[in-house]
């Protein structure tokens, strides 16, 4: 079963994207099912090995965060925009980066892209430290402590790394 | 009656959102801090719209396929807003926040 399916998750993933795209006929189901096997083989060597999922409740409870601090973001850099622009406090700043695999500092980094006025733009070579711009930084301390704390603490948590 | 005032509603706050992002983009003084605005504002003001779209599917059937551009789009964001500021990083464009020292080595 491991060797047919190496990666249960992106084939269900894939299969329902499939499935949401093209219709729910049984030929639809059986390409789907069809891609759902074949793209993950074609792809593994890109994916050198996907993390394990340890707890889904977990997931699905940082997704939330994530979906939830969307909407703070852009309410928040909505407000920093209109207001003037000379009150802003943009900073670079270096946060620790703990996990060590790619696929989940990737995962990191995308979500902090998304979330409340703070874009990462480098990794260190070593993958030890990334710089993060933000628009309007009250307190260095603090934002690394909660973006470590909401993002990097729960991935480390659900998945396997 | 209701849908439609739910349908219109959304396609209000997206287009704000919309619109807050363009703003952004003319308004702010330096390329990284340019960033943000399109790429937050853009992510709820593109789910307003989609959400519309798959409220207004609701009395033929309710459609969920507009939530797959929701989640593409949230997967390709990141993705581009690194890959302008990693341009701008190594262009040395100016910016009114200082780089960090160990950082400005890695520039080639």
């Amino acid at each position: 079963m491991t060797k047919l399916c190496p990666f249960p998750m992106l084939s269900m993933a894939l299969a329902s994207a499939w499935r949401l795209l093209e219709g729910f006929s049984p030929l639809h189901l059986a390409s789907a099912c069809l891609f759902a096997i074949i793209i993950p083989f074609v792809i593994a060597p890109l994916l050198g090995g996907l993390p394990g999922i340890r707890s889904v409740p977990g997931a699905i409870r940082l997704a939330g965060h994530v979906v939830w601090d969307i909407v703070i973001a852009n309410i928040t850099v909505a407000r920093l925009v209109l207001g003037p622009v000379s009150r802003l406090r943009p900073a670079f700043v270096k946060v620790p980066v703990t996990v060590t695999h790619p696929s989940v500092i990737s995962l990191f980094m995308s979500m902090i892209s998304i979330t409340p006025g703070s874009i990462p733009l480098e990794l260190s070579p070593d993958a030890r430290t990334m710089l993060v711009h933000v628009l309007d930084l009250e307190d260095e301390e603090a934002f690394i402590a909660k973006i470590k704390e909401r993002y990097e603490r729960p991935l480390m948590e659900i998945l396997e790394c | 009656m209701l849908l439609e005032l739910l349908i219109s509603a959304m396609l209000l706050v997206g287009s704000f959102f919309l619109l807050v992002g363009s703003i952004g983009l003319g308004r702010l003084p330096d390329c990284f801090m340019r960033l943000h605005g399109p790429t937050k504002s853009t992510t709820l003001g593109v789910g307003g719209m989609l959400l519309a779209a798959v409220l207004s599917s609701i009395p033929d059937g309710l459609s969920l396929r507009e939530t797959l551009i929701a989640l593409f789009l949230f997967i390709t964001a990141p993705v581009s807003a690194f890959l302008v500021g990693q341009a701008a990083l190594r262009r040395r464009l100016p910016s009114r926040a200082p780089l960090p020292e160990d950082f400005q080595d890695l520039r080639h």
